[in-house]
């Protein structure tokens, strides 16, 4: 064991690189990885959007059957999907204190994250295919 | 175990707001906002392709005074997270971390998103 400030911490968890929390980098991560795509597809579509001039719905149609577009709104929607979830959750860790409310809350994020990813992907897939 | 009632941690009565704290809590508050607005963005695209009456319900909403003041509402919430999440990059990259670069990114931010719903706005018309 080395005598300086860490040494309180076990060989183990140094060698894993883990502290009290256990887990959270992947999360971590994961929120930076989406936003970082959520910039181009982001600006894209409400560029895209505002510049059609829509007056119906026939208009975002033809728009989204284009195959590029049509692919930028649904990794848009996958990644906002799961970049608005992990939020949520670093929102309810830290103002739901309650564990059974937390959990619960948190496995209703993930569901509606889940429902609503297969709900883009169906979309999408309809418009694209016709 | 008992619960005194202390005050918790951050002692938010005791501070002035500040740029950087009234930034950092709208980051979370646009997030929120704008998790709720990807729930009705999702079902919009789900009307889109089963059934465009409902699509053309929810673009005719967005056309009336409430529906347009919100939309341009979420427009800046969006706009603002945007640049507010490249500001967070930036500082996850171990730059801009001074006080002077702080308050300069701040400001950048809320410039940018401005700018950016204006864009819309223009585009829009």
């Amino acid at each position: 064991m080395s005598n300086n400030s860490m040494n309180y911490r076990s060989d183990v968890k140094k060698v894993k690189g883990l502290g009290a929390s256990k887990s959270g980098f992947g999360h971590w991560w994961m929120q930076r990885i989406t936003g970082m795509l959520l910039i181009p597809c982001g600006l894209y579509l409400l560029i895209s959007l505002s510049a059609l001039g829509v007056t119906g719905a026939s208009d975002v149609v033809a728009w989204m059957s284009q195959p590029f577009n049509g692919i930028i709104t649904l990794l848009f929607a996958l990644a906002a999907s799961y970049h608005g979830a992990l939020g949520i959750q670093v929102v309810l860790e830290d103002y739901v204190h309650n564990h059974a409310v937390n959990l619960t809350l948190r496995f209703l994020t993930m569901v509606l994250m889940i429902v609503m990813m297969m709900v883009s992907i169906y979309s999408v897939a309809s418009i694209l295919l016709g | 175990m008992s619960k005194p009632q202390r005050p918790l941690s951050p002692h938010l009565q005791v501070y002035k707001p500040q740029l950087t704290s009234m930034m950092s809590i709208t980051h979370r508050a646009t997030g929120l906002f704008l998790s709720l607005g990807l729930v009705i963005f999702v079902y919009w695209l789900f009307s889109l392709a089963k059934s465009p009456e409902m699509a053309n319900e929810i673009i005719g909403f967005v056309q009336t005074t409430l529906g347009c003041v919100l939309f341009y509402v979420w427009v800046f919430a969006f706009s603002y997270h945007l640049c507010n999440g490249i500001r967070h990059l930036f500082w996850d990259a171990g730059k801009g971390y001074s006080i002077p670069a702080v308050y300069r990114s701040g400001y950048m931010v809320l410039v940018g998103a401005a700018l950016l719903t204006v864009l819309v706005y223009f585009l829009g018309r």
